[in-house]
């Protein structure tokens, strides 16, 4: 019987540690790598009416979660990405779909996203839904965002959220995941060699 | 005569008082272009301290209805932004506010900033002293870089 007690005992550490590493491994991926099988379609309200990824296939979609209030993270990850589509050929330009996915549906109307993707790159999309849809699709492509209240400042809240642009093939397939403030030379060369397939 | 020793007399105090705003050093101010919808924007600056420890405790400028303090922290990929009260400036030591960190948040924008613009910006300091500069409005985006690798921005990210 004893000898049995030993055995459960092991059992239940192993368990517990391996556990916590394989937890580890998981929110270690969330935050800096690609989760395989991530990305797929989805559907959502832009301006001009229901845009879904499968619209474009064909294309290459450059995709970015963020919102319209945020002052600094989200406008450098536009204009990083509209510095690579400008440095493309204009043949090269119209085969690449830039799409942005508003994670502050409260505040981010399709009218208001539309004029702001613009600012950055005339053929870029602004795309919003119900809170639910936007989840589901964080979801899918390993997107964590969070609306955190800040009672003392005058933006009443903030939503943290994943600075990562995703590059998908012309097949709808995610391929790369560019982290915060990739440079415009290194998402040209992506989009390239996307292109190139 | 009279009036000579009288302006004296008020002379003498200013070197005692030493506001922070005139140990302050501000180099190579800019704020975040911003167009279409975007109501909100940013101020960056490196500031140097040549006197002792001070903070800026708060900041306005005409621009904007309502200027704040603010950090961005990198939590694995995830951007966390956070107003704060202060932006400690410690002795003889520069303290940089730059895209992705520390900022000047410019909260309700009442016009347009376009790129070649000049905004003003009042910083507040922890000794009720002000300093008001020019900061020119520029596109805030990485130059286009040969040699830089989509490994070596990985790298980056996560020594952040």
């Amino acid at each position: 019987m004893k000898k049995y007690n030993h055995l459960y005992f092991w059992i239940v550490v192993i368990c517990f540690f391996g556990g916590i590493l394989l937890a580890q491994q998981f929110l270690k991926q969330q935050g800096s790598d690609l989760i395989p099988g991530a990305g797929g379609n989805f559907t959502l309200q832009a301006d001009q009416g229901p845009v879904a990824l499968s619209d474009f296939k064909g294309k290459v979609v450059a995709l970015y979660f963020g919102y319209m209030s945020c002052p600094d993270i989200c406008p450098t990850s536009l204009w990083n990405l509209s510095a690579a589509m400008n440095s493309l050929t204009r043949e090269q330009a119209e085969q690449v779909q830039g799409l942005f996915i508003s994670v502050d549906p409260e505040r981010d109307s399709p009218y208001a996203l539309n004029l702001f993707v613009k600012g950055f790159f005339d053929s870029f999309l602004g795309l919003t839904g119900l809170k639910s849809e936007i989840d589901k699709i964080a979801r899918q492509y390993g997107v964590i965002y969070e609306k955190v209240p800040l009672p003392d400042s005058a933006m009443g809240y903030v939503i943290d959220h994943t600075s990562v642009i995703y590059l998908i093939d012309q097949q709808g397939v995610l391929q790369y995941y560019l982290p915060h403030n990739t440079d415009p030379e290194s998402i040209k060369n992506d989009l390239l060699k996307l292109l190139e397939e | 005569m009279k009036k000579l020793i009288a302006c004296l007399f008020l002379m003498a105090p200013m070197p005692i008082l030493a506001d922070v705003a005139a140990v302050i050093t501000i180099e190579d101010p800019f704020a975040r272009a911003a167009i279409q919808q975007q109501r909100n924007s940013a101020a960056f600056m490196k500031l140097g301290n040549k006197g002792a420890d001070a903070a800026i405790v708060y900041a306005k400028s005409p621009v904007a209805d309502i200027v704040e303090l603010h950090t961005h922290v990198n939590d694995q990929g995830v951007m966390r932004m956070r107003k704060i009260e202060r932006i400690e400036l410690p002795a003889q030591q520069t303290v940089t506010l730059k895209p992705g960190g520390l900022h000047v948040m410019l909260l309700g924008l009442n016009q347009d900033l376009k790129v070649g613009q000049t905004i003003e910006v009042t910083l507040g300091f922890s000794d009720s002293s002000e300093k008001t500069i020019e900061v020119p409005v520029k596109m805030v985006q990485r130059p286009m870089m040969k040699g830089h690798g989509k490994n070596h921005d990985k790298k980056q990210m996560m020594t952040h």
